[in-house]
């Protein structure tokens, strides 16, 4: 059996234990009850034209070992509810395409049945705590460790994230630019709750920032064109401009600061400093797949970003890595106020990298 | 117009650049001008609607298959001249916050027309008698969201379980009930489906379908470079009625946006067409993103510029037919696909036709996906690929045929298809060195530079196309372009309207223009929905530009014509 397999299996059998537990805390008198999926864990297969991508699941829904019907699971919030059949059965898909760990619950049993008869509370109670799982992960590879040369008490761990044969993933890299900047009133006021739109005459491209908070701050992220691009600033229902036949050029390869004074009468923005104040910025918006430790946000680690076969070096504590901590796999998009463009192999700053919830977490394997 | 640039000087401001630009002001004051027919401007006064026998429009294209085919026959080539206004309704004078233009395909249910408005308003107005049944419109604080020039259109209701259903610019989906119009659930899209947002570039102007207990809705948004969807949500709840959305395109990083500078495009921004037989739903997709920078995303983009058929109930793929491989010109599968059940080479065959920005028109084995009819071209075709110093290409980004729907007239046998015939100057993007660039691996442009070709007057035509044979029957040309679509009836004659606020009656067989009506709108940019209340024929078409209103004509109505509009020429997606 090879590794990848091995690891496949123990990820599998997790998420069934975890199933199994979550049945026998149930209250006493609750049967047990259980969602049996005939598969949990999947790796990642990147996106297919002919859909080969989705991959479909059964599942069954059982209590006191007989098939529920009538329920409604749900895998993963705010996902499709599925009812299940006579024999407790369902089907589901999996978009094998993007990372995920999707919670499987029952969300109502109001009209829920066993052997024809409608269930009662003892089978709800039951029913409300099964569960199960499914994760989409790229395994992960550890290919060696070493102490830091800086830190002797910290170990350079080098992994690799891999994907299947032919499939091309991006890590994280340069995604958007940022405009951000200042919206205030005539006399200098923060402007709190307006709205920075960037749009074109041609082309249908535009961008909306964040409303102003009460340092009347916002940003937005763009692709930079070589075009005229109009400015407008909402405030409630009203809107400001610039004047008529004015447009910005905004540069290419950089962020920018807009600082907008809004006019004390009318509705026109008199495009000039200091009304109106534009200035490159540093940092940039980065976009792509990424590992990190799945420790608490307390204990410090750095990771690099992957190399185009995947390969990240991580940086922790020896003591923590000794204890065998998971990896979670996330699609991270932040921005960086770093002067200097990150690429590959740089370390991401401390904190950077955070899990949630949907983040499938991964055991690495040994090399 | 000749741009020209000149550098504002400021102790910080070395890149703000300013330049001469016009621009369409989509904030012109609002000048109701009530005609003496209009009776909706007093309030309401029933809430139910007059008659009692019904032939409904149902839905965007009259029934799911979206053949905009009717088989009423009151109205014919002979009585056309009878035709006049039953009433108008002048929307700004309703409601003062409608925005300029409209691009909304009445609905007609039981008597009561449902429009919508740019501005995400929805009107329900009695058919007979335009008087208002009931009124939505966001609240202040949401409409200014989206109160932005440009991108305000909105193409209409789907109605069904006693529910309206309309989709809003910031992405929202509402339902609405359908006999007093208060608001029964409004969902953020973005909930459910991830980066759904303005934020990201996604907007709707789409109208929404209903079939079998679900709403289908997809998205506009592919030239800000989102990720195309066609997703499904339960009637009953908003709840998503599939696994996942259908993505039109890969997730950026993956496949053939590995470079995952861009998110691929795909957009599907108007209604599906549903095959109530097979439980399939078919659908047009935009163009691939960037536009005019191909260097990016290699390989033919597949799923993008194509009709895709997926289950209903499930979503999952059954085939996917693409008109332009790679694309650099912006030619979007824009409009609805119908279903047709025509003759074929002497055979009655099902067939799934579209006709795309690319002036080629397209017919497809529904069950299969198999060709029959591959690429009919309906208008000039010569489009050199893009360079950065730009290059004349027909047709131009607006097509061939925009995002206004065909007709299919059963008696003919003809495929009616509005098009557009004008070219565009091309450019592509000027950095693919740039782009390359390791250290810039997102910074490439976005690639969508388009002007017109100056002293090029463009027109409009409308195609008929003999479905048994695949060759043109007719083409005759239209003052402006078409950009509304067509409407066919059992008589033999197909409406539609132009820019510059006319309808007009097309003999079918003939291909002669057989009646006109000067509206007193500014432009039509949607095709008329024909229904009948108590056995009488009635046409009711939107009208836009900076009066938008509603007409309903009938035999025996006012025949009073308006002044004539000015042509709006505009963005497909403008709303002026």
């Amino acid at each position: 059996m090879t590794k990848a397999r091995l690891l496949a299996l123990l990820i599998a059998a997790a998420a069934l234990w975890t199933g199994t537990c979550a049945g026998a805390n149930a209250p006493a008198q609750a049967p047990q009850a259980r969602i049996e999926l005939e598969k949990t864990s999947f790796t990642v297969k990147t996106w297919r034209t002919d859909g080969s991508h989705i991959a479909a699941v059964k599942g069954k829904l059982i209590c006191g070992g007989q098939p529920v019907a009538g329920a409604e699971v749900q895998a993963g919030l705010n996902k499709r509810r599925l009812r299940t059949g006579e024999d407790g059965s369902f089907d589901l898909q999996v978009d094998r395409s993007l990372l995920a760990y999707a919670p499987i619950r029952v969300v109502s049993a109001n009209e829920a049945k066993i052997a024809g008869k409608p269930i009662g509370q003892r089978e709800a109670d039951g029913l409300a705590s099964a569960f199960a799982a499914i994760t989409v992960y790229h395994p992960i590879q550890v290919i060696g460790e070493k102490p830091d040369e800086a830190d002797a008490s910290r170990v350079n761990v080098q992994a690799r994230i891999r994907s299947e044969a032919g499939d091309a993933i991006s890590f994280f890299q340069v995604d958007k630019y940022r405009i951000a900047g200042r919206v205030e009133d005539a006399d200098g006021n923060p402007v709190k709750g307006a709205i920075v739109w960037i749009d074109r005459d041609r082309g249908e491209g535009f961008a909306k920032s964040t409303p102003t908070d009460g340092d009347g701050k916002y940003e937005m992220f763009y692709w930079p064109e070589e075009e005229e691009t109009n400015l407008t600033v909402i405030v409630g229902s009203r809107r400001y401009a610039l004047p008529e036949g004015k447009a910005f050029v905004l540069p290419r390869h950089t962020s920018v600061d807009i600082r907008i004074r809004l006019p004390r009468e009318g509705v026109i923005i008199d495009d000039k400093p200091p009304t109106l104040m534009c200035e490159t910025a540093k940092g940039a918006t980065y976009s792509g797949l990424l590992a990190g430790l799945d420790v608490p946000p307390e204990v410090p680690y750095t990771v690099t970003i992957p190399d185009r076969d995947g390969r990240f070096v991580l940086t922790v504590a020896k003591e923590v890595w000794e204890r065998r901590p998971a990896l979670f796999e996330t699609r991270l998009t932040k921005f960086i106020g770093q002067e200097k463009v990150l690429k590959a192999g740089d370390a991401l700053p401390v904190g950077l990298v955070a899990a949630n919830d949907q983040d499938p977490r991964v055991i690495p394997s040994a090399s | 117009m000749k741009k020209t640039h000149a550098l504002i000087g400021t102790a910080l401001a070395l890149l703000l650049a300013i330049s001469a630009c016009t621009r369409n002001d989509n904030e012109a004051s609002p000048s109701p001008s009530p005609t003496p027919e209009q009776t909706a401007t007093t309030p309401p006064t029933a809430t139910g609607a007059t008659g009692t026998s019904f032939d409904n429009w149902g839905s965007y294209g009259y029934t799911l298959a979206n053949t905009r085919h009717v088989p009423f026959t009151e109205i014919t080539a002979e009585n056309v001249q009878d035709l006049g206004v039953i009433w108008s309704a002048d929307l700004k004078a309703l409601d003062k916050d409608v925005k300029n233009g409209n691009q909304s395909y009445p609905v007609v249910v039981d008597g009561v027309v449902f429009v919508t408005t740019a501005g995400n308003q929805v009107f329900a107005l009695d058919a007979v008698t335009g008087n208002q049944i009931w009124h939505w419109k966001p609240t202040a604080e949401q409409a200014a969201t989206f109160a932005k020039a440009g991108i305000i259109a909105n193409r209409g209701v789907a109605v069904g379980e006693g529910k309206v259903f309309t989709l809003a610019i910031d992405n929202s989906l509402i339902a609405l009930d359908q006999k007093t119009g208060e608001l029964v659930k409004m969902i953020k899209l973005s909930d459910y489906i991830d980066g759904v947002t303005l934020e990201n570039g996604y907007y709707e102007t789409t109208a929404p379908q209903y079939y079998k207990g679900n709403v289908y809705i997809g998205s506009s948004g592919g030239d800000n470079g989102v990720r195309g969807f066609v997703a499904a949500f339960r009637a009953s709840d908003l709840t998503p009625a599939w696994d996942s959305p259908f993505w039109t395109v890969p997730p950026k990083g993956q496949d053939w946006l590995a470079n995952s500078r861009f998110q691929g495009g795909g957009a599907v921004w108007n209604p599906v067409a549903i095959d109530e037989e097979t439980d399939l739903v078919y659908f047009a997709t935009g163009n691939p993103a960037p536009d005019f920078y191909g260097a990016n995303r290699p390989g033919d983009n597949p799923h993008t510029d194509s009709v895709v058929a997926v289950n209903a109930m499930t979503g999952k793929l059954v085939w996917s037919r693409q008109e332009v491989s790679h694309d650099l010109w912006d030619y979007d599968a824009a409009a609805s696909p119908m279903i047709i059940n025509a003759t074929v080479k002497g055979e009655k065959k099902k067939l799934v036709v579209q006709g795309g920005k690319s002036g080629l028109w397209f017919a497809w084995d529904a069950a299969t996906g198999d060709v029959v009819w591959d690429g009919i071209p309906f208008a000039k075709i010569d489009h050199p690929k893009p360079t950065a110093e730009g290059v004349i290409g027909y047709p131009g980004v607006l097509g061939g045929e925009n995002y206004a729907p065909e007709s299919y007239d059963p008696a003919t046998n003809y495929v009616l298809i509005p098009g557009i015939e004008q070219p565009s100057i091309f450019k592509a993007a000027k950095n693919e060195d740039e782009a390359a660039t390791p250290d810039f691996p997102g910074a490439a442009a976005f690639g969508t530079v388009v002007e017109e070709v100056p002293d090029v007057k463009g027109y409009g035509t409308i195609t008929a196309i003999d479905v048994d044979t695949g060759k043109q029957a007719y083409q005759i040309k239209t003052a402006d372009q078409q950009r509304g679509g067509l409407t066919s009836t059992g008589s033999g004659l197909a409406f539609f309207g132009e820019l510059d606020g006319k309808l007009n009656a097309l003999d079918v067989k003939a291909g002669k223009v057989v009646w006109t009506f000067q509206t007193s709108g500014d432009n039509v940019q949607s095709a008329p929905s024909i229904f009948k209340v108590d056995g009488k024929e009635y046409v009711v078409v939107t009208t836009g530009g900076a009066k938008p209103k509603v007409h309903v004509f009938g035999l025996g109505g006012d025949k009073t014509q308006g002044s004539a509009g000015e042509a709006d020429t505009g963005g497909a997606h403008s709303a002026q």
